[in-house]
């Protein structure tokens, strides 16, 4: 290159002209290779997006899956909790339906035998839970069941006695009673 | 010899000669010379137009003319560098000229040349002159240029040619042997719309400058009227005229003053030896005298040594027409 001692812009011009086409040339060619990559990156995202999708659920379930796995423990001992809640609940009502259906019907076989008169055998007795009576009797004359009767009534234990029917022969009466106690 | 078309554009004003130049001894033939002066009014297409068809009319071949630049806001830096390869010299001046201005540089176009090898401190060092031009003068020049198929390879700078021209002319008669240094000089080109200063120090660059100044209606004899006036016994109105012209110049001459006191503070006290004076202005009668009186330096209109170029005797030149084109015949001795 020889020594420059004159000015010369016309040169220097055609330089920078040069080098800004150089510029822009090596721009466009910068733009187009970016544009090509970011193409080509797209598709693959594009392509890859189902994939991608079942990833990333897959690796949410899996989070989800170490949270619950760290929580069994609790889980087992909620679920033991809950089992033996369950059982006690059960024995509970067994308990309780063993309490109500266990009635003793021992005082009040004495009170009924103050009421019936002499010679009046029973043959049956139920007593419900419900406090129902039924019983079947065996009276030995129709006066003896009017006396039964008029005691029952006056006894004030049941709620309403009633008796169906009673023969009018002197002898030996079977009657049925169903009678609920107060 | 060598025979060239050189031109000087400044603004819409072209001046155009053939030249024929001895390089060796400053030798300059005008062997044509022609003048043009675009109308502003008129619309850029028309003045394409009417440029063309002067240049087709004078017969100046697009391809092989030089141009020299005179455009306002030249910037110039005189930098000192290492010697650098030429490459890497042309890399950092241009790549990396944004360093030595303050100024964008993305709106200039820069280039730089080599003024002189030089010494300093035993180390071997370049002198380097670095030029920006501003893109919003240079372009439109440039694309008017390609409208009219002119496709320059050389275009330089008006107040570069100046430069040469004058510190070739300095160095030209030297007797170095006698230890003959070039002298100190002051160049004021002077055109009707703007003034450009530069400063030689020894014949070298030492600093450029340009100024906006309308010097445009002044009388171009102010002596001869002046003795008019006395003749016809108007003393009054000739002195008038006088103070008018003076008037006008004084921006110039002020400015002048403040380089040349620069100039004088980085030399010890001492100032540039001579003023000399070129440019469309520089033939205006007591403006010598005006330039002396007010800053005390020798004044003449002109080149160094009364150098002045020859015409051919076709070519039709008013008196002391030769002083205007100092850039021009800096540009026709320019050595490619």
């Amino acid at each position: 290159m020889r020594e420059k001692k004159d000015f010369n812009f016309a040169l220097r011009w055609a330089k920078v002209q040069e080098h800004q086409n150089e510029g822009y040339q090596s721009s466009r060619k910068r733009k187009m290779i970016l544009g090509i990559g970011g193409g080509i990156l797209a598709l693959i995202l594009l392509g890859g997006a189902p994939w991608l999708w079942s990833y990333k659920i897959k690796s949410d379930l899996n989070v989800v899956n170490q949270k619950i796995g760290t929580l069994s423990e609790v889980d087992k001992q909620v679920r033991a909790i809950d089992a033996l809640n369950a059982q006690m609940q059960n024995q509970k009502q067994m308990s309780n339906l063993v309490q109500e259906n266990t009635l003793d019907p021992g005082p009040l076989f004495e009170k009924l035998k103050k009421l019936l008169p002499a010679g009046t055998t029973i043959s049956a007795f139920s007593l419900q839970p419900d406090k129902s009576v039924t019983m079947t009797l065996s009276v030995p004359t129709p006066v003896d069941v009017a006396r039964f009767w008029l005691s029952f009534e006056n006894s004030g234990l049941f709620e309403k006695v009633d008796i169906k029917a009673v023969s009018l022969e002197d002898k030996m009466q079977n009657i049925s009673l169903d009678l609920k106690l107060k | 010899m060598k025979t060239k078309w050189v031109a000087l554009v400044r603004g819409n004003r072209w001046v155009a000669a053939k030249v024929r130049v001895v390089r060796r001894n400053v030798s300059l033939k005008i062997l044509a010379l022609s003048e043009y002066d675009q109308n502003e009014e008129e619309s850029p297409v028309s003045n394409v137009l009417q440029l063309r068809t002067w240049l087709k009319k004078e017969k100046i071949p697009l391809k092989k003319l030089q141009l020299t630049l005179s455009c306002p806001g030249v910037i110039t830096r005189m930098i000192t560098l290492p010697l650098l390869p030429a490459k890497d010299l042309d890399k950092l001046l241009t790549e990396q000229a944004a360093q030595y201005f303050t100024v964008n540089i993305d709106d200039y176009l820069v280039d730089y040349r080599i003024v002189e090898k030089i010494e300093e401190e035993g180390q071997k060092r370049l002198k380097v002159l670095v030029t920006a031009l501003p893109k919003s003068q240079w372009e439109p020049l440039w694309n008017m240029w390609q409208e009219i198929g002119l496709e320059p390879k050389v275009v330089d700078l008006a107040s570069d040619c100046l430069a040469r021209l004058y510190s070739r002319l300095n160095s030209r008669n030297l007797k170095k042997e006698a230890g003959e240094q070039p002298k100190d000089m002051a160049i004021v080109d002077l055109n009707s719309d703007g003034v450009e200063f530069l400063l030689l120090e020894h014949g070298v660059f030492f600093l450029y400058s340009d100024m906006e100044a309308d010097l445009t209606g002044l009388p171009d004899n102010p002596v001869n009227q002046v003795d008019q006036a006395q003749q016809t016994q108007q003393a009054q109105q000739a002195q008038q005229v006088q103070l008018e012209f003076a008037e006008r110049f004084n921006p110039v001459l002020r400015t002048l003053a403040e380089f040349l006191s620069f100039f004088a503070m980085r030399h010890f006290g001492k100032n540039v030896d001579e003023i000399y004076l070129t440019g469309e202005m520089a033939s205006l009668p007591s403006l010598p005298e005006l330039f002396e009186s007010e800053l005390e330096i020798p004044t003449c209109p002109g080149f160094v040594d009364d150098w002045k170029p020859s015409y051919s005797k076709n070519v039709d030149h008013p008196d002391k027409s030769w002083v205007k084109y100092g850039s021009l015949y800096g540009l026709a001795i320019r050595e490619d």
